[in-house]
């Protein structure tokens, strides 16, 4: 299968790309500004009541306090203090219920905003989306540690093809073989890659051409990422910088993950492990939220400061919320149905806090969001038509579910 | 006559309104403190079995101690300390300090009763006075979340346990100093797992024997392995006895009885028990099963009672708590 442009596409990857001004370079050269979207996974989900809806005080609260916030009248989870002084320029969604308490589902149906299989998830999506004639490098890349790798790597581009699945970047390291071998010189490097594109040339006569541009697109990309290897360099940030986002793995993918979104890369998502607290949660959300806290606020406050944030999206989720009710070894399990997400930066509403959660946190009283209404969202917020279709060699689709609309209280 | 672990006898239970993870008893044996998954501490009258609440904590309870002089303390998720004063009829709040900025897991009172110890999720270890709550030291922090912590009796040791992944590990410090004497890694109480990269097991306490020969760590032989015992010889860090249970769980506490036997507290999802070794033999001596998961024991100053806390629910979410006192009979 091959995408192509609707008019509709087209209209809204125009109007993702109106406005661009010059955007002040950084150590590394950055392609034209466009909306970009950046993913902070928090993967295992994330308690919502030691974050971002605490009920202090009540039966399933738990150990820890809520806190004031930059915005009047809204408390949040006392292990986010960073984050409390930075409300006011959020976004958060406090009555998701996606209703799905499953690893694999969750992970899959939070990014492609759908339970039924092969569509694309969000980076894949926008990755399509947001492409602009002459991109060379990846457009989906997730950076995550090695291992654990379950859940984190589903789903993907499906009915987009190869050439949109994400590229991993696992522990900061630039994908494999990204150097020329040594012995390999350039004369050489150039007739193999003649061999190469002949041999494609040929196949693309008797068989289809998705697989073989997918390819392609793969030796491009490489090709691209061999060129900006200095995008994986952190030694290139100041000490004092990789202090400011922390030594451990999130905060060197953040920072890796901003390099990335200078280079021009439309969506990067980071993951972020061990949320997943079955026992000892409130210890777990300690060691997780400290680690998250500071690091996502230095994010957000250098996507500002470079004047990223305008033009990025940052989305904080997780698969799936955790269950109110706190087991034997004082962990939370699994829990769909009431949790929140956040966001920032390009076309979202600062600080809002929409719908509720009843007062145990058990269901959401008010405003209840879906998968699909986060989905619509996330495009709208990025200036892509949600309502428009992918065309599929005369197929069409719809790009989010028709059946979900966006949240439009949170949208700017 | 000494103690027949073996024999004993429930002699009554209170019901709490939340799962309770620990107790004490008053120095002079009146009162038993216990508190757990709010911020109230249930006290109870052991002559009387009246209840009360003693309010202070603004968070969840989690370690207590008494002293050899009057005082409870008492500790929690959020870091604050409380001293409760048990001389009269109903403890009072004696101070109140902000110990820690994060959960205090680890509590130890000196022998004499003059410090007291404090172990915090960040590895920060303080030494204070019992008298003020003022602070005496910060001793050298832990790279690992503390979750133990016992003075030696001699007054000159510290011995800390840490939730270190894949090899928790004890340290015997000296107590002046804060220097390293003896470091024992206990990779056998390691529930670590590579799928999540998080260590689910870890010391989960620590006692010394009265002599203070031993240091006893508490807590699973494995990612699914039985409650544990590791004894280990504090002055040299050699491997002792390990005094496993049958049943599959975290052992929480371990207290000495005067007449040489060991008591632990155990649990598992929606059950537990309470069981007794003699420190040189393997094989247990009694155990008692429990309705649910119990969480700490504590040894009444006569050394004639114990009490124990428990979680109590009908699936794996524990909403109420039980103290139940037993008595060794004869």
């Amino acid at each position: 299968m091959q995408t192509s442009l609707t008019r509709r596409q087209a209209i809204a990857r125009l109007a993702g790309a109106a406005g661009t001004a010059a955007f002040a370079p950084s150590a590394i050269a950055t392609s034209a500004r466009r909306k970009q979207l950046l993913v902070l996974f928090l993967s295992g989900g994330a308690s919502q009541l030691e974050t971002w809806d605490p009920k202090p005080g009540t039966k399933f609260g738990g150990p820890f306090r809520a806190i004031n916030t930059s915005l009047d009248g809204v408390r949040i989870g006392e292990l986010l203090p960073h984050t409390a002084k930075i409300m006011h320029r959020l976004a958060v969604v406090r009555s998701v219920n996606s209703n799905l308490p499953d690893h694999e589902k969750g992970h899959y149906a939070i990014q492609a905003g759908r339970l039924a299989p092969g569509y694309p998830v969000l980076g894949s999506a926008v990755a399509n989306l947001l492409e602009q004639p002459g991109d060379v490098l990846p457009g989906y890349i997730t950076l995550r540690r090695a291992g654990p790798k379950a859940y984190t790597d589903t789903g993907d581009a499906g009915f987009l093809g190869a050439k949109y699945e994400g590229v991993r970047v696992i522990d900061g390291l630039p994908p494999e073989n990204l150097m020329v071998p040594a012995g390999i010189n350039a004369a050489a490097l150039q007739s193999r890659d003649a061999v190469r594109r002949a041999a494609d040339q040929r196949f693309l006569r008797s068989h289809a051409k998705a697989p073989i541009n997918g390819y392609s697109t793969t030796f491009d990309q490489a090709r691209a990422l061999m060129q900006r290897r200095e995008i994986f360099d952190l030694q290139a940030e100041s000490p004092k910088d990789i202090e400011r986002y922390g030594r451990h793995d999130f905060g060197k993918n953040c920072m890796l993950a901003r390099r990335l979104l200078e280079a021009g890369v439309p969506c990067v998502r980071v993951v972020h492990f061990d949320w997943d607290a079955h026992q000892d949660n409130f210890y777990w959300h300690q060691m997780r939220c400290a680690e998250f806290d500071r690091t996502f606020v230095t994010l957000l406050d250098d996507l500002e400061q470079r004047g990223m944030l305008e033009h990025t999206l940052v989305v904080v989720t997780g698969e799936m919320g955790r269950t109110p009710q706190i087991n034997n070894l004082g962990g939370r399990d699994h829990w769909g149905r009431a949790w929140s997400v956040a966001m920032a930066g390009c076309g979202i509403k600062q600080g809002i806090v929409h719908g509720a959660t009843n007062d145990l946190g058990t269901e959401v009283k008010e405003h209840e969001v879906g998968i699909g209404d986060l989905f619509h969202t996330y495009l709208t917020a990025l200036g892509i038509d949600s309502s428009a279709d992918y065309d599929l060699n005369g197929q069409t689709n719809p790009i989010a579910d028709p059946a979900a609309k966006p949240i439009k209280a949170v949208l700017a | 006559m000494p103690i027949n672990p073996a024999k004993t006898q429930l002699i009554i239970e209170h019901k709490n309104e939340v799962p309770l993870m620990s107790c004490v008893f008053s120095p002079n044996g009146k009162h038993l403190l216990a508190g757990g998954r709010d911020a109230s501490i249930a006290c109870i009258d052991v002559a009387s079995g009246k209840k009360i609440a003693l309010a202070g904590h603004d968070s969840w309870i989690s370690e207590m101690a008494r002293t050899a002089n009057d005082l409870v303390l008492t500790c929690d998720y959020v870091g604050h300390v409380i001293a409760w004063d048990c001389s009269g009829d109903v403890p009072k709040l004696r101070w109140n300090i902000e110990a820690h900025p994060c959960t205090i897991r680890a509590l130890a009172v000196s022998a004499d009763g003059k410090s007291f110890a404090t172990g915090d999720r960040d590895g920060a270890l303080r030494l204070w006075h019992c008298t003020d709550g003022k602070l005496l030291r910060e001793l050298p922090r832990s790279e690992h979340p503390l979750y133990g912590i016992a003075l030696h009796p001699d007054g000159k040791r510290i011995i800390t346990a840490d939730r270190q992944p894949k090899k928790p590990t004890i340290k015997v410090c000296d107590l002046t100093s804060g220097s390293e004497l003896l470091k024992i890694e206990v990779p056998e109480l390691s529930g670590y797992r590579n799928v999540e990269d998080i260590e689910w097991g870890g010391i989960r306490g620590l006692t010394l024997t009265p002599d203070g020969a031993l240091i006893i760590a508490c807590g699973r032989g494995g990612y699914d392995g039985p409650a544990s015992l590791l004894l280990y010889d504090t002055s040299s860090g050699k491997f002792q006895r390990k005094l496993a249970s049958t049943m599959k769980g975290f052992s929480y506490t371990a207290r000495c009885h005067r007449d040489g036997f060991i008591m632990a507290a155990s649990g598992e999802i929606a059950k537990g028990e309470f069981r007794a070794w003699h420190r040189d033999e393997d094989k247990s001596l009694a155990e008692t099963a429990t309705n649910g998961p119990c969480t700490c024991l504590d040894i009444h100053p006569d050394h004639k009672r114990f009490a124990i806390t428990q979680a109590i629910g009908k699936s794996s979410y524990p909403e109420t708590g039980v103290v139940a006192f037993y008595e060794w009979e004869g």
